[in-house]
């Protein structure tokens, strides 16, 4: 039974006194009382999961995600749908692969008849809902997104100048909100996009660094930098069409290509910071649970790439945290679950307390967020190159085929989380692997 | 596939002379006379590039800061307005007021935030303003925001991107000791320096120009890179794949590009 969660501070307190609460002990919301949650979602654009400090990366400072991962829970096992803008942002604001909502390539819009999340919870719930920064369903910064309130649409892809605004808007729509009804806002950042902006800035090798001071604070190249011995036809293509390739660099390039994408990581973190200490002060953080993920991640140099759109890791894997100060887990990392961007739409329909849309393929957070029964899927999809990759990401291992050219990939990500041995023609794998054909083949034919 | 792509890239860092090859620069103002007694007006046009040499490059605003004339004894007084154009005709509104130590990194000591947003068709959206007060007080910072106090401990020398805009035109040396900065009075963020980059001498227009350089590097930001001609004006900071342009005209222009925008946005009503 779902059951919308408002528990009153006083009565929270005495029962976590009386019964001993420690950290990650389950927890039970089972008060039924009237209004539901407001929402917070914050995302960032381009985002290696990796890049936060809180998930033990040295080479950056993201105190304000730091302080949100503590006050709730950090899964590390979640994907988008496909690493691409619009095509992942689809899935997030429908619970529905991108083949579905007919989002494959940037700038396409949602399929009409499908439901999109804001108006949604406004329609079933009673929410109101807002609207703040990159969109890019089909415009990337618009005034004007269905079922929305627009606070700001930030600038077209400057996410170092926009951002600001965004972050200012979301604060003092913060500082002000009186309605009884609960909100959802979204505050939708564009950095750490910027990095598209530097690749063309600095396509070719810098033989010196530019700024002398900076050589001892490098990060190191990932253990993964080298290029694997077999990939698929359209990610040698895309790297080759990337500057690192077009501009020949040299590692002391590579690594101030990470520095500066680390910094563009803490850019997005300041926002985010100035966004949540208005929520703190505007009295509404008990009462609100804010989310934070990504659309796709950064090549981040492993295998050599820049930029998203390919099935390795650090292009799929976003970074997704779930924060309530009194009613979600605090300070849990869950490296289980299996976290897909499909299942963002059915988690924040069970914290309010509605039914999902017919057809969402993702399935509500919530039973882990208060550590009650755990049921997950065993996989999830992911998407890519408009609809001609398709990935299938178990709790072990990740397939990834291609319709054109019979390309395969297998990686056994327990063993090698860093994508280096293609385990394809291993015989120990064969079982897996016709299994794993078999899903991909239904999914196709579910899907043509 | 790439040699498609390569010619639309900028492929280089911006310097002035690829900022003057995009069309980003006009004319720099000539140097006005500025005595200790008169007050000291900056005004920039905020310019971005997506990174192409052939699109998407443009203006997004403007930025004013005037610093008012003040015994070498007392407080310096500035004041800072930026507009920041958002999409559809949004216009972002930062104001502040601040009183600063004239110290080589122009600290501010106590000043007045204040923040607005006009919609696309230039209505106020009094519904989103933030406005909070900050003063310094005995190792400490004050900040009263929309009527709740923070305080915070300043264990560092401290100063803003906007103060800095005062006083690295008059720096004599690097600034070698971290500081933190307080990133439009509002973000804090570590560690920063400042270096001296040299002398880069350019040809724009019919005006041969030489500037000292300095760069602030820190985290949570891309180096700042500072051109400051031998007037003791900073002519442009290049920010990553933003810029600062000194241009008197830059209010003018800026309202000119908003008011083209909200005409577009009434013209497409019903």
């Amino acid at each position: 039974m779902i059951q919308p969660f408002k528990l009153d501070r006083r009565r929270f307190i005495g029962a976590a006194s009386s019964a001993t609460l420690a950290l990650n002990a389950p927890f039970s919301f089972a008060i039924a009382d009237s209004t539901p949650p407001n929402f917070l979602l914050i995302l960032t654009d381009q985002h290696h999961a990796e890049a936060l400090s809180c998930a033990g990366n040295a080479s950056l400072q993201t105190p304000a995600l730091d302080a949100l991962a503590l006050r709730g829970t950090q899964f590390t096992q979640a994907y988008c749908t496909s690493p691409l803008c619009s095509p992942s942002r689809s899935s997030l604001f429908t619970g529905r692969m991108p083949s579905e909502t007919g989002v494959i390539r940037n700038g396409r819009a949602i399929h009409p008849n499908i439901p999109t999340l804001g108006p949604w919870l406004q329609s079933e719930a009673s929410y109101q809902s807002f609207y703040a920064g990159k969109w890019h369903i089909p415009h990337s910064a618009t005034a004007s997104i269905p079922g929305y309130t627009i606070l700001t649409p930030g600038i077209n892809g400057h996410g170092q100048l926009g951002d600001g605004s965004v972050s200012e808007a979301c604060a003092g729509f913060l500082l002000h909100y009186k309605s009884n009804e609960p909100f959802f806002l979204t505050a939708s950042l564009t950095q750490p996009h910027d990095i598209c902006q530097w690749l063309r800035l600095n396509t070719h090798n810098q033989a010196e660094l530019r700024y002398p001071s900076l050589a001892e604070s490098l990060p190191p190249l990932p253990a993964n930098f080298s290029i694997p011995l077999e990939e698929p036809q359209a990610v040698t293509q895309l790297r080759h069409s990337n500057e690192p390739a077009v501009g020949k660099w040299e590692d002391l390039h590579w690594r101030y290509y990470l520095w500066s994408y680390y910094r563009m990581v803490e850019m997005a973190d300041a926002e985010i910071g100035r966004i949540l200490d208005a929520l703190e002060g505007s009295g509404l953080a008990e009462n609100t649970v804010v989310l934070f993920t990504a659309d796709h991640g950064e090549g981040c140099a492993h295998h050599q790439m820049v930029r998203k759109s390919s099935p390795y890791e650090e292009s799929v894997k976003v970074p997704f945290l779930v924060s309530n100060p009194t009613h979600i887990r605090q300070q849990a990392v869950n490296t289980e679950r299996l976290v897909s961007g499909l299942d963002l739409f059915p988690t924040l329909c069970d914290f309010a307390g509605c039914k999902t849309p017919e057809g969402v393929m993702g399935q509500s957070l919530r039973p882990w967020l208060e550590g009650s029964d755990k049921t997950g899927p065993e996989s999830i999809l992911i998407e890519s190159f408009e609809g001609q990759g398709l990935s299938i990401r178990s709790h072990s291992c990740k397939y990834t085929t291609f319709v054109e050219g019979q390309e395969e990939q297998l990686f056994d990500l327990q063993i090698d989380p860093g994508e280096t041995r293609n385990q394809i023609h291993e015989p120990g794998f064969a079982a897996m692997l016709a299994s794993l054909r078999r899903q991909a083949e239904a999914w196709r034919q579910r899907n043509h | 596939m790439a040699s498609s792509v390569i010619p639309t890239w900028i492929g280089t860092p911006l310097n002035p002379a690829i900022l003057g090859e995009i069309g980003a620069l006009g004319a720099f103002p000539p140097v006005s006379i500025e005595t200790p007694d008169t007050e000291e007006t900056r005004t920039y046009r905020i310019f971005s590039t997506s990174g192409y040499r052939d699109k998407t490059n443009q203006n997004q605003g403007f930025f004013r800061m005037i610093r008012y004339p003040a015994e070498s004894d007392e407080p310096v007084q500035c004041h800072f307005l930026r507009k920041v154009l958002n999409a559809d005709g949004v216009v972002q509104i930062t104001t502040v007021d601040a009183n600063c130590r004239s110290d080589a990194l122009l600290s501010p000591i106590s000043w007045v935030y204040q923040n607005e947003f006009e919609d696309g068709e230039g209505n106020s959206l009094k519904s989103l303003e933030t406005s909070e007060t900050a003063r310094v007080n005995h190792g400490e910072l004050h900040i009263l925001r929309m009527g709740r106090l923070y305080k915070t401990t300043i264990p560092h020398p401290f100063t803003t991107d906007w103060c800095l805009l005062g006083s690295v035109p008059h720096l004599g040396n690097p600034i070698e000791t971290p500081f933190d900065l307080y990133e439009s009075f509002i973000k804090r963020k570590s560690s920063y320096r400042i270096a001296q980059g040299g002398t880069v001498d350019f040809q724009w227009d019919t005006q041969s120009i030489q500037t000292k350089v300095f760069y602030l590097t820190g985290a949570g930001s891309l180096p700042y890179e500072y051109y400051v001609d031998s007037s003791q004006r900073i002519l442009l900071v290049i920010m990553g794949c933003l810029v600062l342009i000194l241009d008197p005209l830059a209010e003018e222009k800026c309202t000119q590009r908003i008011e083209a925008l909200r005409a577009q946005i009434l013209e497409k009503q019903p």
